[in-house]
């Protein structure tokens, strides 16, 4: 994010999409036992790809704008994306050699941040524990959908900054 | 691994920070519902803009499903079939929309309310565990906070959040929500809270009150109740307990179903004579106070 505005512009643009096609379409999608969210994919290929600077301002924008645009107290989700860009960032250096790192990453990171969402709900006094049947479903339909997020960030992320690596 | 900076660590922190303040703000007290307006103004363009565009690809994924269950005749399918099967389709859904628009004219004459319809254009964009929707009307519409939200079947649920041109509702199986009803045929009060998808529960104020499986439910005035009274909520399903003994608590099978909600209708202006019963699915029997045969509860 040193090598001028383009990165954060591009970033931004992606927040802004993912998070309304997040609401329209894939939250609607008639899949069985859950829905992806490319919002929190979108947020670990950042940080895959761009550090752990990258990964949790980019966590903490696309966080932001879903809690403004949902019900629950402003904060929630962008405390949870904000810390999963930031530890995704750490694993940047590891990302070249394998495509599986990725997808284990996602998976993780899936789980850890409904567990999390669901905690932060529950100390707000807000009992959200009919949710987490969903959690496997949607866990493996990130999983799914991480193949084709993350080269296309990565390769946005090396063109714009190309000098980083 | 990469080692953060000391300078990440302390931006890590600063973030973390800053979400725990919001998010204390927004708790205490209803501190951003400026900036979630203004906010939803500008998406809402965007948001509506999508739906128009995916709708075709909806309905595409859902003739897929429909293809997938005649696996067999796949083969012998020519591509002018599927096309002529698919615009039937089309044609059959916007049938189906001019049929699900009549059930809610029909049900809000009964009721005498005056409504507002809406199309859900979205669900939350949070990670599901809200059962909330997004509609396409809002404040220029006349659409208020509070207001009871309804279909051709029965209660959907209340407005949360108005902006311009959109409002948010919470339905009535959000596990936050807590719909004052009343049994119908009688003046039994109880309260009917949301459990996310499996049924209502239903808990009566008098716990001498019988419960039978096959009682009706409408909202009734309770509590200071912000639902219009009478509109039909569920049917009960299971009922905690012994058979003899007064019951506790009861399952509901709520009259919407809440996976497949296009159409609603939000309900401005209602006359200040509660309704009863007559809005009940099958009206004749809901006066008497015996239950009627219960139905069998497998469609869902």
């Amino acid at each position: 994010m040193r090598t001028g505005p383009a990165p954060a512009v591009a970033a931004a643009a992606a927040v802004l999409v993912a998070v309304v096609l997040q609401a329209s379409v894939l939250a609607r999608l008639p899949l069985p036992g859950g829905a992806p969210n490319l919002v929190l994919v979108l947020v670990v290929a950042v940080g895959l790809s761009g550090g752990a600077s990258a990964g949790m301002a980019t966590g903490f924008a696309a966080g932001l704008l879903s809690d403004v645009l949902s019900d629950h107290p402003l904060g929630v989700l962008a405390l949870c994306l904000a810390l999963t860009g930031f530890l995704a960032g750490l694993l940047e250096a590891d990302i070249e050699r394998t495509v599986l790192l990725p997808m284990v990453v996602v998976a993780v990171a899936t789980v850890g941040v409904y567990l999390a969402y669901l905690g932060l709900l529950g100390l707000l006094g807000r009992s959200m524990a009919g949710g987490i049947g969903e959690l496997p479903g949607t866990a493996a339909y990130d999983v799914v959908l991480t193949p084709f997020v993350v080269p296309l960030v990565s390769a946005v992320a090396r063109r714009l900054a190309p000098s980083r690596r | 691994m990469t080692a953060p900076t000391r300078g990440q660590r302390r931006a890590l922190v600063f973030l973390l920070a800053l979400s725990v303040v919001l998010l204390t703000l927004d708790h205490r007290g209803d501190a951003f519902s400026g900036v979630r307006s203004v906010t939803r103004s500008a998406v809402d363009p965007v948001q509506r803009g999508i739906t128009t565009l995916v709708a075709p690809v909806g309905r595409f994924v859902g003739a897929l499903g429909d293809v997938g269950d005649s696996h067999a005749r796949i083969a012998e399918l020519e591509r002018q079939n599927a096309d002529l099967r698919r615009q039937l389709r089309e044609g059959e859904l916007t049938a189906s929309r001019a049929a699900e628009l009549d059930r809610l004219k029909l049900i809000a004459g009964r009721g005498e309310w005056t409504i507002i319809p809406a199309t859900v254009t979205g669900v939350g964009p949070s990670l599901g565990f809200e059962w909330t929707v997004t509609v396409d009307a809002g404040s220029r519409d006349g659409v208020r906070p509070d207001l009871t939200v309804v279909n051709g079947d029965g209660l959907v649920g209340r407005v949360k959040q108005v902006s311009t041109g959109s409002a948010v509702i919470v339905l009535a199986v959000d596990p936050g929500s807590s719909v004052g009803v009343r049994l119908a045929g009688g003046n039994q009060l109880g309260v009917a809270s949301g459990n996310g998808l499996g049924p209502l529960t239903f808990a009566p104020l008098d716990p001498q009150t019988g419960v039978k499986v096959g009682d009706r439910l409408v909202t009734g005035p309770y509590g200071g109740s912000t639902y219009v009274a009478g509109v039909p909520v569920g049917e009960v399903s299971t009922v905690s307990g012994d058979p003899g003994a007064p019951a506790r608590e009861a399952s509901v099978r709520p009259y919407v179903s809440f996976g497949a909600l296009d159409l609603v209708g939000i309900v401005v202006v209602s006359p200040r004579s509660d309704p009863r019963d007559r809005l009940l699915p099958t009206g004749a029997a809901a006066t008497t106070g015996t239950p009627t045969p219960a139905a069998p509860s497998g469609t869902r």
